[in-house]
């Protein structure tokens, strides 16, 4: 075992400790519910039962994990400029800016959510979107934008003034400095930000199962109620934790990657 | 990089303006469910409707089920034509659909859908004496005024025969809390439950019969608003002593929890646009 594995395997134990202490009293459960004989037989049968779930949650688990990949790589698409546009110092291009991430971190995701997909058509028919994923990644990336365009924006702002002003005394213009100097030091500050809204984000879409869009949380709740048991929210909670750790993974490796330097 | 920065930003934009176009569907001609195949079909999550549907596709039917929280939703989709029909409850389609509506009733399910309420399994006192309750509401005519006054027609019409004035045994139930009749219900589902336009005053069919049997059981009412997905494991889990949320009677249902015999009856209906 090296180090890396060793210090990931005291949150994995962890993680299985806390899941077991739920797990437990749902396998008397079961041992109840089905009438089984022994309590290991129950224990067993929920395991199956779990088991055999786990197709349907990993196909909607897949619209989880495309939705979060999709509106957080377009959200950074449309958040650098506005960071860009937030710092600078002409009010007709910062204003606008303040203005789209004022909105968009003032108000509640999931209205932003109702807003798109319910009350737009009502305003403008020629705006409903008939699809609910393409609804539901317009919403998502329109609202991670703003809230990516801070984390930038706070990035490019925490690196040291000496050193625009060193670049400057070199000879470099404002745009060769932010470019060749600042961007990318900046990087690595805003790695572990975005990491973590990526997480916040991939958790968020649970949202878009109110508007019908066969997402995780969605047939976690279809099969909850269609097989009137809770348990189905176990395998649900293992796959989001596994989705979460793997890009946790991803992202610190990033991280390290790009602090050589530091 | 500025330019191609615009250029993308503008890309971006034009596919999203072209993304949002309205390919709305045509005049559908659905006129039972033998017309779904192909279509979309929007019904509320953990209904019958729901149920229905399912067993259409699992038998092969290639029908697409969209499954949301709240019946409201349903419609707005029909409006908004993102899909070709909407399964629900008889009640709710008349309360939705108006002379001026923009949608219609195009097939009925000929297996009615009692409703009844629905207590905790081994809970048989306290549903001897909610079935008793509504006995009398039948056997002094009340039950016909409510249903009158919230669906305009009499939907409980020749369901219980009741001749003579029933005895409610009030002692000896379990509740969840002391001198409390406490009922799980979905307020949102009009005309059945509902808030009314205040936003505050919860009404319809069922908060009335409700207010009814807790004056008849000498309790306090207490309304518990839940979702409906959950609102049996609230039941699992004793947050209320029963529901009364439009309850179909299913096999299933009558398995696992203790339902009275119908107080209201039902149907699946099929809503299309006109």
């Amino acid at each position: 075992m090296n180090k890396l594995q060793k210090k990931a395997a005291i949150p994995a134990v962890l993680i299985i400790l806390i899941l077991s202490a739920f797990a437990v009293p749902s396998f008397a459960e079961g041992t109840i519910a089905d009438n089984n004989t022994t309590f290991w037989d129950g224990i067993s049968a929920t395991f199956l039962k779990m088991w055999a779930w786990m197709p349907t949650l990993l196909e909607a688990a897949w619209i989880t994990l495309s939705l979060s990949i999709i509106c957080v790589s377009c959200g950074l698409v449309i958040g650098i400029p506005l960071a860009l546009g937030k710092i600078s110092k002409r009010k007709i291009i910062n204003m606008p800016c303040k203005a789209y991430i004022f909105f968009f971190r003032g108000t509640p995701l999931l209205m932003q959510l109702y807003f798109l997909y319910y009350t737009l058509p009502m305003i403008f028919p020629a705006l409903t979107i008939n699809d609910s994923f393409i609804a539901a990644s317009i919403a998502f990336t329109l609202n991670v934008a703003a809230y990516l365009a801070e984390i930038i924006r706070a990035a490019i702002q925490s690196i040291d003034k000496g050193q625009l002003e060193a670049a400057k005394s070199l000879g470099m213009s404002y745009g060769q400095a932010m470019r060749l100097i600042i961007i990318p030091q900046a990087y690595r500050r805003m790695i572990p930000p975005i990491g973590n809204e990526f997480i916040m984000v991939l958790k968020d879409t649970s949202l878009v199962s109110t508007i019908a869009l066969t997402d995780l949380t969605y047939k976690t709740k279809q099969i909850a109620s269609s097989s009137a048991s809770a348990l189905v929210y176990i395998p649900a909670m293992i796959i989001y934790l596994v989705i979460t750790a793997v890009f946790t993974f991803i992202f610190s490796k990033i991280e390290k990657k790009l602090s050589v330097y530091e | 990089m500025k330019k191609i920065l615009a250029l993308f930003m503008s890309a971006l934009l034009f596919l999203s303006v072209a993304a949002c176009g309205n390919t709305g569907t045509e005049k559908t001609g659905i006129t039972s469910p033998d017309d779904l195949d192909g279509k979309k079909v929007a019904v509320q999550m953990a209904t019958t409707a729901d149920d229905y549907l399912t067993e259409l596709v699992e038998s092969g039917r290639d029908i697409e089920i969209l499954r949301y929280e709240k019946v409201t939703q349903c419609f707005d989709d029909l409006k908004f034509k993102r899909v070709d029909a909407v399964l629900v409850d008889r009640v709710v389609a008349s309360y939705y659909m108006d002379d001026n509506s923009t949608s219609e009733i195009v097939w009925k399910n000929d297996e009615g859908e009692p409703m009844a309420i629905c207590l905790k399994k081994r809970n048989d006192k306290l549903t001897e004496a909610v079935e008793k309750a509504i006995d009398t509401l039948y056997y002094n005519g009340k039950i016909g005024e409510l249903a009158e006054k919230h669906f305009g027609d009499n939907y409980t019409e020749g369901l219980r025969n009741v001749t003579q004035e029933p005895v409610i045994d009030k002692e000896g139930f379990t509740l969840v809390e002391e001198g409390k009749f406490k009922v799980g219900m979905e307020v949102g589902y009009p005309p059945m439950e509902y808030f009314a336009a205040d936003g505050v005053t919860q009404t319809g069919f069922d908060v009335d019969i409700s207010k009814e049997i807790a004056e008849l059981l000498g309790l306090e009412l207490e309304i518990v608003d839940v979702a409906w997905d959950g609102i049996f494991a609230g039941l699992d889990t004793n947050k209320y002593d029963a529901v009364i949320s439009s309850v179909s009677i299913t096999p299933e249902r009558l398995e696992k929890y203790n339902l009275t015999d119908a107080y209201v009856s039902n149907q699946l209906v099929l809503v299309v646009n006109k």
